[in-house]
């Protein structure tokens, strides 16, 4: 059962996040890169 | 470890790698600042353009309104927080790209597109495509906003929206810090800004029952109003219903919606309405010269319209607004 649990709170939301963070995105227009 | 600064609102978040904005939808990654939920919306609805509200702006159009998450406000009475308040992979998402948004639009018989529900601000990027691509479809482009962003893009952001809505919160910096998380200077040069540079423009204040609710609140913000940006941009005051972290509070009474309209009237501001109470004749555009009924809404229907070429049907005056579909 603990199994079951640890799968739904941290592994499934970690994988959809994951996945989430690989896609590719649109740059965004107004930032500028810092020094250091 | 590169880091990148936001110049989008005022904010100016610094993120390190893989750190998020304050609206949770920008993202530096990899040393590049990336939009997170840029075509990926999380509410897509048609509605009445009087649901926004804009009651100046082609009134009993259809609105294609769209949203995606996050926001670079906290508003403790936000009525859209899930989505507003949720980060982009956290939200239920449409694959939606700007030519698809704008074919749904005009699918649907949408004369307009509104960027709304959440802050179009934090979806820059996507709003600025779609209405790109909706213009050369003869398809207009409206914002609802809370008008916290930086001048820059706010100037690029003039050059394709044809009306913005924005909510002027209230009028005291202690309200903005404390009940939205920003602060008023922003938003009042926002205000101005968007004015100035011609673009059509209504204001909405909620009034929050013990928060932005006094007669002096209410005269301090007509004031502001007239000062600077005169007395022909419509005033909408909206009633307040207790949700998300302000649930302890009641609904806004009547008689300050009331109080609130019969101020602005009598300073000098010419068309002032009430919002979320149907029949009220506050829903109602009445010409400010002559005062006789021009638009009749009950609730977002227009059931009568006395406007014609932009001018009223009984004293021939001039009244501010896009009229024409």
């Amino acid at each position: 059962m603990a199994g079951f649990g640890a799968l739904a709170i941290f592994i499934l939301p970690g994988i959809k996040r994951l996945n989430f963070l690989k896609r590719s995105y649109k740059e965004a227009r107004y930032y500028k890169a810092l020094a250091g | 470890m590169k880091k990148v600064r936001c110049l989008l609102c005022p904010r100016g978040c610094e993120l390190k790698e893989y750190e998020r904005g304050n609206c949770r939808s920008r993202m530096n990654i990899g040393g590049k600042l990336q939009a997170l939920s840029y075509g990926k919306p999380c509410a897509a609805h048609v509605d009445p353009i009087e649901k926004k509200p804009f009651y100046h702006f082609l009134p009993g159009s259809l609105s294609y309104s769209l949203a995606t998450a996050g926001c670079n406000l906290h508003c403790l009475y936000c009525q859209n927080w899930e989505i507003s308040q949720s980060n982009p992979e956290d939200t239920i998402n449409m694959d939606m790209l700007p030519e698809q948004v704008a074919q749904a639009a005009m699918e649907n018989k949408c004369r307009t597109i509104a960027c709304t529900y959440s802050e179009p601000v934090v979806f820059f990027e996507y709003a600025s495509d779609i209405a790109r691509i909706a213009r050369k479809n003869n398809i207009l482009n409206i914002w609802v906003t809370a008008g916290y962003i930086n001048q820059r893009p706010l100037e690029e952001t003039c050059g394709f929206l044809d009306a913005i809505k924005v909510d002027f919160k209230g009028i005291t910096e202690d309200f903005y810090q404390n009940v939205t998380g920003g602060s008023i200077g922003p938003v009042m040069n926002a205000i101005k800004l968007i004015k100035e540079k011609g673009v059509w423009l209504e204001l909405v204040n909620l009034i929050v029952p013990t928060y932005n609710d006094t007669r002096e609140d209410f005269s301090k913000m007509c004031d502001w109003i007239l000062d600077n940006i005169g007395p022909d941009v419509p005033l909408h005051f909206s009633k307040f219903w207790p949700i998300y972290q302000l649930k302890n509070l009641p609904p806004t009474p009547e008689e300050s919606l009331i109080a609130a309209r019969d101020i602005a009237i009598s300073k000098g501001i010419n068309y002032v309405y009430i919002g979320n109470i149907p029949e009220h004749e506050g829903n109602n555009t009445y010409c400010h010269v002559c005062k006789k009924l021009l638009i009749e809404r009950l609730g977002y229907t227009v059931t009568q319209n006395n406007i014609a070429g932009g001018k009223c049907k009984f004293c021939n005056n001039i009244i501010p607004g896009r009229w024409d579909l």
